[in-house]
């Protein structure tokens, strides 16, 4: 079931809120139980079939969950995790990657046989990792055992079983035992409501508004010229950014509705000064998960080697060639390598988390070679930096959205001026929202607003008041534009709301449903 | 103080992120507040299923087509002697005008959009049927892809099959559709709410444009400047000869004779070669062209004022020589 669909907003939602509030005074099980229900008829509702996926996943690694908090012998703890991981994996690769192997080998004639192709169930990489992390803080004690219909809200809560955040079980689990009223609460509603829809309106009226120009581009790059494969290009930076916030803010929303709190996901990427801070504004929740389960084990275990063989592993030792390549640059690129192929099978993905790989060390040979006080440092005042950023941020868009690694690279040869084709003419054709992308003049203003948004306008959790002032980032208008439950916000959110409403009919999936 | 906002301080003597901290809303502003914002979209559709009902709903509307929905649902006493139906190829193609100058029998085209059908199948014709005399016959003309049942069209957007439906039939039928399928039933609500918010501004049409079928006899003139090149269509759908066969069945009863047409279709179309192995033998015309230049860039196979013509001067001779047909088998048999 899609955030931005009339069957979730006018009936799914309601019920489960409602049942929620009726349900409260039954207690914590009763809870549990509404809730976990309500979640699983919200996956199964787009294929009641991969309800066996996910119920028999749940149900593996809860077993697993329970061997490695019963078993005494560290030994036989780690044993458990490994299977279980490996469980995880192989069901991850069997839906995602295996037949997309197969399909290659059997194109380039290693193969006879095409054995075809299996759908891809809805987020079966979020529910996989969350269930990972799980397991992994379980067997380092900081998570504690569940009973099955705890761990079976904590895994399937809905907002964030499709597509994230990725959440420890501390994060979540605490809040639902904590609460004593349980229940609907009028600030948090207050608060989630307007989150919701404020992402709904991000999604359905600018994301999908860009998205077609893009789409067409990206369809065949090799019709356009370089004014419209620029066009398209930016239009879907500017896709993916209202896409995801959009649906990081409805995430967020609706489990504030009850009064849940999830971590932030996307915190105004666009405005990061270095491609390290843009991992940790853009899916914050993926990078933290690749930060401790890919990079810090990476990271540590290249540390140990190098103690063994005698060699430091100081902050002095990471400023040496070698040094840096062993501790840094090559966890990096590995783990970006690993990121790469979890966004898909195909060279594009793996191109992309390469590209990202390399952009990261860089960043990082910057940071650690170049000292804070020295004259090179100037040369990059925060307005270049931000460029910067934001054009490796577009390389990298490039081969996350086309549809082969040689389409991405015709766009980038396109993009410099090596291939001619069609103008901005050869947008004509799409919905009839997206026809400004026709008109030099209003596509670029379209796309200068747009990105003048993403750079100097505030976020949506820093206008509702959900980061520390320590987080917030340098915004104009933040006193005229923060959230207040008044009249004027009410009917600014209304107009909001019957606008997306109206253009709801034509919404598509969320990008990071594909994952 | 945070970082951003010393920063500020120092490069702009002032703290652009400062934010001024306000007391807490009490429970009574929160609640009126999340009422306002839970209870609106309902309220919002609610509205739209009692205004798109009213006249007023489509006084600004541009689309005299729209205005027209549901001509054959309307008419009573028209009794008609020749009645066109089909999907919009129909309904922008055909001029009773020229039918009955050639026949001299009154002529009413009561074709509607492809939605109109995809959603509600028959039911125009059925009223036309149920409040006027039955004519002498009927022509059915459509799209070479629409030959099947109307049901099957999932290529087209059902909107105007919604408009139409709340309108005229807003029976049981037509909720139970709503609840068993509230995505469709909604976005086609919402669509509709957008539609009616754009309208307002506009200046209403002028009286000769809103009331365009009415004056000629069901046909709906379009714009739209005329096709120069084949465009790629993906409308490659196999004619369903039962479906067809189920049509001469039902409505050729009580002395209607039946014909079932096929528009014409450019001979650059690169379908035409398909259409015209699978035609023959279940339609009553041949699969025939008209010049790429007389249809219109605005609707699949939608024929300019010239094909127009042309297409309503092919089905008036087919008409008129199975109308010379049957009288000669009249005189015939009389004669025997």
């Amino acid at each position: 079931m899609l955030f931005s669909s009339n069957v979730f907003i006018f009936f799914f939602v309601p019920v489960a809120l409602i049942g929620y509030q009726l349900l409260g005074r039954f207690g914590r099980r009763a809870v549990f139980g509404w809730l976990s229900l309500v979640s699983l008829f919200f996956y199964g509702y787009w294929n009641p079939k991969y309800l066996f996926l996910l119920g028999g996943s749940i149900l593996l690694n809860f077993i697993g969950a329970r061997v490695i908090a019963r078993v005494s012998s560290e030994r036989a703890k780690t044993t458990a995790l490994v299977f279980a991981i490996t469980g995880n994996i192989l069901l991850l690769f069997w839906f995602k990657y295996l037949f997309p192997l197969l399909h290659y080998f059997h194109g380039v004639g290693w193969l006879s046989r095409d054995y075809g192709s299996v759908i891809l169930p809805l987020g079966i990489s979020f529910f996989t990792f969350t269930q990972i992390a799980y397991l992994i803080d379980l067997r380092q004690g900081e998570a504690e055992p569940q009973s099955l219909l705890s761990y079976t809200l904590f895994v399937t809560f809905f907002p964030h079983l499709i597509a994230g955040p990725i959440i420890h079980h501390a994060e979540m689990m605490p809040q639902f035992n904590a609460q004593r009223h349980r229940g609907l609460r009028a600030d948090d509603m207050a608060v989630g409501t307007t989150w919701f829809l404020l992402g709904l309106s991000k999604k359905v009226l600018i994301a999908d508004t860009f998205g077609p120009i893009a789409d067409r581009l990206y369809f065949d790059p090799h019709r356009f010229g370089a004014q419209a494969t620029w066009v398209g290009m930016l239009a879907y930076g500017v896709q993916l950014y209202f896409d995801f916030s959009g649906y990081s803010d409805m995430a967020l929303g609706l489990a504030r509705m009850f009064s849940i709190t999830f971590p932030v996901n996307f915190n105004s990427p666009y405005k990061s000064t270095g491609i390290i801070e843009f991992w940790q504004r853009w899916h914050m929740t993926l990078t933290r998960y690749l930060n401790l389960y890919l990079f810090n084990p990476m990271a540590l275990s290249m540390s140990r080697r190098r103690v063994r063989l005698g060699k430091k592993v100081s902050k002095k030792a990471q400023r040496t060639f070698p040094g840096f390549s062993q501790l840094i640059a090559l966890p990096v690129l590995i783990t970006f390598f690993l990121a790469g192929i979890w966004h898909g099978a195909g060279m594009q993905f793996i191109l992309f988390g390469l590209a990202h790989g390399v952009f990261l060390t860089v960043n990082h040979a910057w940071r650690v070679f170049v000292p804070q006080d020295s004259k090179l440092q100037k040369l990059l005042p925060t307005p270049v930096s931000v460029a910067i950023t934001f054009a490796c941020a577009l390389a990298g868009n490039v081969f996350f959205r086309a549809r082969s690694a040689r389409d991405a690279f015709y766009v980038f040869g396109t993009l410099i001026g090596l291939h001619h084709g069609e103008s901005l003419a050869g947008f004509a054709g799409i919905q009839s929202r997206s026809n400004f992308a026709l008109h030099p003049t209003h596509v670029w203003f379209a796309l200068a607003a747009m990105f003048t948004i993403c750079w100097a306008f505030p976020n949506t959790q820093e206008i509702l008041g959900q980061v520390d002032e320590s987080e917030r980032t340098r915004s104009l208008g933040m006193n005229l534009l923060r959230w207040r439950p008044n009249f004027l916000w009410a009917s600014a959110m209304l107009i909001l709301t019957a606008a997306a409403l109206s253009y709801m009919y034509a919404s598509t999936s969320f990008l990071y449903f594909q994952f | 103080m945070s970082d951003a906002s010393q920063r500020d301080r120092q490069e702009f003597g002032t703290d652009l992120t400062e934010v001024r901290h306000e007391p807490p809303a009490s429970p009574w502003r929160l609640r009126l507040y999340v009422g306002a914002l839970v209870l609106f979209p309902f309220a919002l559709i609610a509205f739209t299923f009692w205004w798109v009902t009213t006249d007023s709903y489509l006084r600004h509307s541009p689309l005299p087509y729209l205005i027209g929905t549901g001509y054959g649902s309307r008419l009573q006493h028209a009794d008609c002697e020749i009645v066109i139906d089909g999907d919009s190829t129909a309904l922008v193609g055909v001029l009773p005008r020229i039918i009955e100058q050639r026949t001299g029998l009154k002529t009413c085209n009561i074709a509607e959009v492809a939605g109109v059908k995809m959603l509600n199948g028959m039911m125009v014709l059925d009223d036309y049927l149920a409040h006027n005399r039955r004519p002498q016959y009927l022509v059915f003309v459509f799209a070479p892809e629409n030959l099947n049942n109307p049901n099957g069209w999932g290529f087209v957007n059902a909107w105007e099959g919604w408009f139409y439906r709340i309108r005229f039939h807003p029976d049981a039928a037509f909720w139970r559709g709503t609840i068993s399928d509230p995505d469709e039933a909604f976005a086609n609500v919402e669509l509709a709410f957008r539609n009616g918010v754009e309208w307002l501004p506009k200046h209403p049409l002028a009286s000769d444009l809103a009331h365009e079928r009415d004056l000629n006899g069901g046909h709906v003139g379009e714009a739209g400047a005329p096709l120069t090149d084949c465009p790629f269509d993906p409308f490659k759908r196999l004619p369903d000869p039962q479906w067809l066969s189920s049509l001469r069945n039902t409505y050729g009863a009580g002395g209607t004779h039946v014909l079932i047409d096929v528009t014409p279709m450019p001979p650059c179309d690169e379908l035409l070669p398909f259409y015209r192995a699978h035609l023959p033998g279940l339609i009553d015309n041949a699969v025939d062209t008209l010049p790429i230049g007389d249809y219109r860039i605005s609707g699949r196979l939608h024929t300019t004022d010239s094909g127009t013509i042309a297409l309503s001067e092919r089905i008036a001779d087919q008409l008129a020589a199975v109308i010379r047909s049957r009288r000669q088998q009249m005189q015939q048999r009389g004669g025997m």
